[in-house]
């Protein structure tokens, strides 16, 4: 038996693992209550949404649509951000038309929503960011690909540092191709 | 690190347990540390490009959300996005000359490993000459100052085969217990090359095999017990994220999820050659011909349809939405398309591997994007002479890897770990290819070279002399078939315009 001690070990590490996962499982329905759920903490919700729209099988207009408005209605920007990520724009896909000028609608709308007097605020350069910038490119809506400044932009706002003027933001966007903000419809 | 002399291979046979040349190694590894951080120096300031920007984008959502997000076509191990988040956030202004600089000195472990790797398969002069040819070889120098996770990569995986090594030298001697304990070091080490490529995944049933075939004489129990350990221990080490996939996708993903995609790119009628991609598109707007045009089309060319005109290939299952069972269904469509035209398979493998032995590199391709500043040294002054350099270096290690591999090395165990691993990254590169892929081999590369740089031919029987010569041609016939595509990125690499 003692020869035999790395593998108990090892497996006993196993087991340990994989009860801990057993233990934390949280099945498909759950996560949707979850994130649905208006009580529930932001990271929860995310967390949840995370879990089933990786899990599914088919495209769902229950999250593409239902839980994406659910989020870009929320009060936390965490949410309506996370609501342009991956998980939920491989849902909001539009199903008809040009195959590759198919884009997530809900998120397009709200990423490209007029600015208004507030200009460029930190939750709608993370949201701009984090959609058009998003590994994964055309079929979940990106365009481009992050640069520094980008990155730096983005971190600046989570540590409370001022950004450059709105202009300029959206000069340099404009000029990686970004379609031009004031023309985009509005989403709220 | 320190290991025994070997009594079964290299030309240093002191039979007994010999310490490595320890000092002239650091010395060299320092030289080689302090050279990639005066490319780094004079590389600034550097904008992140493809895949680096993707690593990058990862690891402001794991900043922002504490989710590490998937790349709908490919679900990367998550390690190099994570250690990105680690460093940039920290609180302090963002600069990833940080990172860059954990890379160059990670960068330390691969000349380290490269050299006792020579000393054990050749000697102590053989690994002085592997330890300068890993200073200056720019295709591998270049990676420690780009976003991609090559450096530290091989930083993990090289001591791991180290260790299997030092494991096969010890079941060689019959000590179970010390051939175990590198088999666990090499375990933990390889689950941890897991968390940064998924490469070596099934590379894990060489090297069981290997361990099993060299500790049988110790008897079947034993066979059993060091066989077994190596799997089972990177297999442990992956667990936790193993099971974080399952809760996330519902599915077994040990590692990631890039087999699909790549049975599109590789298995599929349009050829790619990722060095390429962005070249071909540079090309475009700087008005120059197409590389499409310039290429051997016999080596690229899709197959035949029953009605004559070329077979479009197969399209992505996207209509499967779960990112793990997408891999699987492109992958059998690519399986079963491939099946259909083997002639096509057969000459379009060929291209692969010419992709993969190219001289051309990531340090190459990178100065013909004009991604070097003009106002750095590397993107400026030093440009022309390193594009030539790194092109030069490439094609000296890969011959004399050639004949090294054929006539310097002995026969043994460490001979067929070495050609086990070089196999392993070949037959990969039947899929999809380019002279990235080349990296994990690139140290046994520079080993083999330098050994017959030191040693030349010392094994000259007919045979070995007859397969140097037959590596030798079939590198030319690799080279012969990407020479017009190779010749037109290493001309953007000398006169890089934006």
């Amino acid at each position: 038996m003692k020869a035999w001690r790395l593998h108990i070990i090892l497996l006993a590490v196993a087991a340990a693992v994989i009860a801990r996962a057993g233990a934390t499982h949280v099945t498909t329905e759950e996560a949707l209550r979850v994130a649905f759920d208006p009580e529930a903490t932001s990271s929860d919700r995310i967390w949840s949404a995370h879990i089933a729209a990786c899990r599914a099988t088919v495209r769902s207009a229950r999250l593409g649509e239902g839980l994406t408005r659910s989020f870009l209605e929320a009060d936390d920007e965490l949410l309506r951000e996370a609501a342009v990520t991956i998980d939920l724009c491989r849902h909001a896909r539009e199903r008809t038309g040009d195959r590759d000028r198919r884009t997530p609608p809900l998120q397009e709308a709200y990423v490209y929503r007029s600015m208004g007097p507030r200009g460029m605020t930190p939750h709608r350069l993370r949201a701009l960011i984090l959609h058009r910038r998003k590994a994964g490119g055309k079929p979940v809506g990106g365009i481009g690909r992050i640069s520094s400044t980008e990155a730096d932009w983005f971190l600046r706002t989570l540590r409370g540092d001022a950004l450059p003027p709105s202009s300029e933001m959206n000069a340099y966007f404009q000029s990686r191709d970004m379609p031009p903000q004031p023309t985009r419809p509005r989403s709220r | 690190m320190a290991a025994s002399e070997p009594k079964t291979a290299g030309p240093v046979t002191d039979g007994g347990r010999a310490r490595a040349p320890w000092a002239l190694i650091l010395v060299i590894a320092a030289l080689g540390v302090a050279l990639r951080a005066g490319l780094l120096a004079n590389a600034q300031p550097i904008e992140v490009q493809s895949d680096e920007a993707n690593y990058l984008y990862l690891a402001l959502g794991l900043e922002r959300f504490g989710i590490y997000f998937d790349q709908h076509r490919y679900l990367w191990p998550p390690g190099y996005a994570w250690l990105i988040h680690f460093v940039i956030g920290d609180g302090s202004a963002f600069d990833l000359t940080t990172f860059r600089a954990l890379q160059v000195a990670a960068s330390s472990v691969i000349g380290i490993t490269t050299m006792l790797f020579a000393w054990r398969l050749f000697s102590t002069r053989a690994a002085v000459v592997a330890g300068l040819l890993w200073s200056v070889h720019l295709p591998l120098a270049a990676f420690t100052h780009l976003l991609w996770n090559e450096t530290l990569f091989l930083a993990v995986f090289l001591p791991a085969l180290w260790h299997v090594l030092a494991a096969l030298d010890r079941s060689a001697d019959g000590d179970e217990g010390p051939a175990a304990t590198r088999l666990l070091i090499a375990g933990i080490l390889l689950g941890g090359a897991l968390h940064l490529k998924e490469m070596p995944l099934f590379f894990l049933v060489p090297l069981t095999l290997l361990v099993a075939a060299r500790a049988r004489p110790m008897g079947p129990a034993v066979t059993l017990r060091l066989a077994t350990l190596l799997p089972l221990t990177a297999l442990v080490t992956l667990l936790p994220w193993t099971a974080r996939n399952h809760e996330v996708y519902g599915r077994v993903a040990l590692s990631g999820a890039t087999l699909g995609e790549n049975a599109y790119q590789g298995l599929n009628a349009r050829y790619v050659n990722f060095d390429m991609v962005p070249l071909a598109r540079a090309r475009a707007a700087r008005g120059l011909p197409p590389l499409s045009e310039l290429e051997r089309r016999e080596f690229t060319a899709p197959p035949t349809a029953a009605d004559g005109s070329p077979d479009d290939g197969w399209e992505r299952a996207e209509m499967t939405i779960n990112p793990i069972d997408r891999q699987g269904a492109n992958l059998r469509r690519g399986v079963a398309w491939s099946a259909e035209h083997p002639g096509w398979f057969a000459r379009t493998r060929l291209k692969k591997w010419s992709d993969l032995f190219t001289p051309f590199s990531f340090f190459a391709r990178h100065q013909a994007l004009g991604h070097y500043p003009q106002e750095s040294r590397l993107g400026g002054a030093w440009r022309r002479p390193l594009v030539i350099w790194s092109l030069l270096t490439s094609v000296i290690v890969l011959l004399g890897a050639s004949l090294g591999a054929a006539t310097s090395l002995r026969g043994g165990h460490a001979r067929t770990l070495v050609a086990v691993t070089i196999g392993y990254v070949l037959s990969a590169a039947t899929l999809v290819s380019m002279s990235r892929f080349r990296v994990p081999i690139e140290p046994f590369l520079l080993v083999l070279c330098a050994g017959f740089v030191t040693h030349g031919a010392a094994h000259r029987s007919p045979p070995r002399l007859m397969a140097g010569g037959a590596l030798v041609i079939a590198l030319c016939v690799f080279w012969w078939i990407g020479w017009p595509e190779t010749r037109a990125a290493a001309a953007m690499a000398l006169e890089a315009t934006r």
